[in-house]
């Protein structure tokens, strides 16, 4: 029996050590002393089966619990953050950069020729090129604090706290290779293989500047890198 | 016999009880999670007992449930008890289990109910 239930269990011991040891004056007295015993056991049993059911349910509850958190923060398809976290996080990563005086660096990524992607490959494909794209960002940003989410569509962002210029160009330089290595087939781009435009931007935040400047020049970066010829990334660094 | 039909709609958080003495097919089916399972569930509890001092001739319970309380649980023991020894003294009732094949806590917890029954005719349907 379940040990929970020492207590009860012990009672039923006692119980029964009475009925055996001539405990009661006459067998009727007996007879209703052993009926109740025995009804009283039965009920400890469902006690502990109720118990036991409850427990069983609560997990699952918990479970899907867990499982809703996580879908409330990620992306269903690529699993990286979706905007929400992003929209949350943003604005804490960026008024820590202005208290700590740290830089603070915003990356945008998007599919070249992705709608001609879809066109051709279907839907289906498309979200597996997704998934593959968010999976070399993700293995990228390293640090604990750096965050992927995927922006809508084919676009995905990058936050990434305390960056220098140097390490975002190395890590933009390994997105681009380990793209160009997944050979994704794409007839419709002039490169006949899935490739990415990235544009970043590194800043120093000051008070009083609002975090939508991230956005603004990362932006503005991966424009550049499209108007180039997409297929590579593009840096803004505001003179301020 | 006189008793009469006992019909609750089913909400949010209590399920569908449609209990017809006539012809002895019971149906409680929906969620099981109610503020106050004492007040939900009594009067369902003295009905059935009623009912089972002289049972139709055949009697068929259907549980289709999704989610239940504790109380609950409490309440289909002592249900299944009370028939399960009207089943001993020859009367012809069993219930039926039903679940979405899907959900494997409710298909185990209609495990569980069957697992301490003497008598009682308790089929688990997953369909």
């Amino acid at each position: 029996m379940n040990t929970l239930f020492k207590k009860e269990e012990s009672i039923i011991k006692e119980g029964k050590q009475r009925l055996e040891s001539q405990f009661f004056s006459t067998p009727e007295q007996a007879e209703a002393y052993r009926s109740l015993l025995s009804e009283y056991e039965k009920l400890l049993k469902d006690t502990i089966k109720i118990v036991g059911m409850a427990d069983k349910m609560e997990m699952t509850l918990k479970t899907t619990s867990e499982k809703l958190d996580f879908l409330s923060y990620h992306d269903a398809l690529t699993r990286v953050y979706n905007r929400r976290y992003l929209n949350e996080t943003l604005p804490k990563e960026w008024k820590n950069a202005i208290r700590e005086k740290k830089t603070i660096g915003f990356v945008i990524l998007d599919v070249d020729h992705f709608k001609a992607y879809n066109d051709t490959y279907g839907h289906g494909q498309g979200d597996d090129c997704l998934i593959s794209i968010a999976g070399v960002i993700q293995d990228t940003a390293r640090r604990p604090r750096d965050l992927v989410a995927r922006f809508g569509g084919d676009e995905f962002v990058m936050l990434l706290p305390e960056s220098s210029e140097e390490s975002t160009q190395h890590l933009l330089q390994k997105i681009l290779d380990h793209v160009r290595s997944l050979k994704l087939e794409h007839a419709q781009s002039p490169f006949k293989q899935v490739t990415v435009s990235i544009g970043a931007t590194i800043m120093l935040p000051d008070q009083g500047m609002h975090s939508e400047l991230l956005m603004r020049y990362a932006d503005q970066a991966l424009y550049e890198a499209k108007e180039k010829g997409r297929n590579q990334y593009a840096v803004v660094i505001p003179s301020l | 016999m006189g008793m009469e039909l006992l019909h609750i709609e089913k909400t949010e958080s209590t399920p569908l009880v449609h209990l017809d003495p006539d012809s002895g097919e019971f149906l409680i089916q929906g969620e099981s999670f109610p503020e106050n399972a004492a007040k939900f569930y009594t009067p369902i509890i003295e009905w059935f007992k009623s009912y089972l001092l002289s049972p139709a001739d055949h009697t068929c319970l259907e549980i289709e449930i999704l989610y239940f309380n504790s109380s609950t649980s409490k309440v289909f023991l002592t249900i299944f008890d009370m028939m399960d020894k009207e089943v001993q003294s020859g009367k012809d009732i069993r219930v039926i289990w039903k679940c979405d094949p899907e959900n494997e806590s409710i298909i185990e917890f209609g495990e569980e109910f069957k697992e301490d029954l003497i008598a009682l005719p308790f089929d688990i349907m997953t369909e």
